[in-house]
């Protein structure tokens, strides 16, 4: 199971390249006194949220097992 | 890093925008709520399962762990979505300065297109409001047509259409006036016949001549056949007698 543990991690790693350089482009985009960086602030704090419970949660969770245990309830 | 190479607000050439308008938040509804409906749907499952006592085994072992895996990897993608379709949304916006309209229309993060549109170039504008939603906030299309290549020029739910495009005739008939250009531009849409109306402009000729009072030259009559003698024909002699 650790596989994709891994997987989501690369997954994660891509997602945080993507969001830099995007954020990066729409900040160069701005206008003055537009409502963009309170957009940015609440989508990096709802992001950021989400990776924080996901992690709290993959933390609790037994990874250890083999791909065979997956199918047995 | 120059974004911009026109007038935009903050910049200094601030005080040339006449209008500077982005769609109105109506717009942007429906996409919000589709985010909205993706972000509870999983919510809304797993209440379905508990509420009705479905089999909540395979909430237990590995597959918990495969799901925590595959929500989170949902909620980031939707989160993503939904910011990229607002930057869209946002971004999309309309100057009309002293001279030109400008269209923003961001796509996405990584696209965006920048149209302008000289005034000069302006022969109709109309202006578009339909259905309930658009009347009740007053947003509605705004159709600029134009004398080029790219016939039609939209400024799409914009707040006050009719506003806007009274002030974009206004502008350009201003424009029309100040250049002097009235009397071609209604030749050319064949108002007026050209060389019809009389103009009070003299030719430089004309005013040299009243300048410097040149006496007229008198034209010679010699070889000149008379309107009787046209039907007749006839060879004109044109040697002088000696």
């Amino acid at each position: 199971m650790y596989i994709f543990l891994v997987i989501w991690f690369l997954f994660l790693f891509v997602y945080i390249i993507f969001n830099i350089y995007g954020l990066y482009r729409i900040c160069a985009m701005r206008f003055k006194g537009d409502a963009v960086s309170r957009m940015v602030l609440i989508y990096l704090i709802s992001i950021f949220v989400i990776i924080f419970l996901s992690i709290l949660f993959i933390s609790h969770l037994d990874w250890s097992k083999s791909l065979r245990d997956i199918f047995r309830i | 890093m120059a974004e911009y190479h026109f007038p935009i607000p903050g910049s200094i050439k601030e005080n040339e925008i006449v209008v500077f308008v982005r769609r109105h938040f109506v717009a942007f509804l429906g996409q919000f709520l589709l985010a909205f409906l993706l972000l509870i749907i999983p919510v809304i499952i797993i209440i379905i399962i508990f509420a009705f006592h479905f089999d909540t085994k395979i909430f237990q072992g590995l597959f918990l762990n495969f799901l925590v895996l595959i929500l989170s990897a949902y909620y980031l993608v939707i989160a993503t979505f939904t910011f990229v379709s607002w930057v869209s949304f946002y971004y999309n916006c309309y100057i009309i300065t002293r001279t030109e309209i400008i269209e923003i229309t961001q796509i996405g993060f990584f696209g965006r297109k920048v149209s302008q549109l000289s005034l000069l170039r302006v022969q109709d504008v109309s202006s578009d409001i339909k259905g309930f939603l658009a009347t009740f906030f007053a947003y509605g299309d705004v159709l600029v047509e134009t004398a080029g290549e790219r016939e039609t020029f939209l400024l799409q739910s914009v707040p006050n259409p009719q506003e806007i495009s009274s002030k974009i005739m206004a502008i350009h008939d201003e424009i029309i006036e100040t250049e002097g250009r009235h009397h071609q531009i209604l030749e050319g849409e064949g108002v007026l016949v050209p060389g019809k109306i009389k103009t009070e402009e003299k030719t430089p000729y004309q005013e040299l001549l009243e300048k410097e009072k040149i006496p007229k030259q008198e034209i010679s009559k010699e070889g000149e056949v008379s309107k009787d003698n046209l039907d007749e024909g006839g060879e004109v002699d044109l040697r002088k007698e000696e």
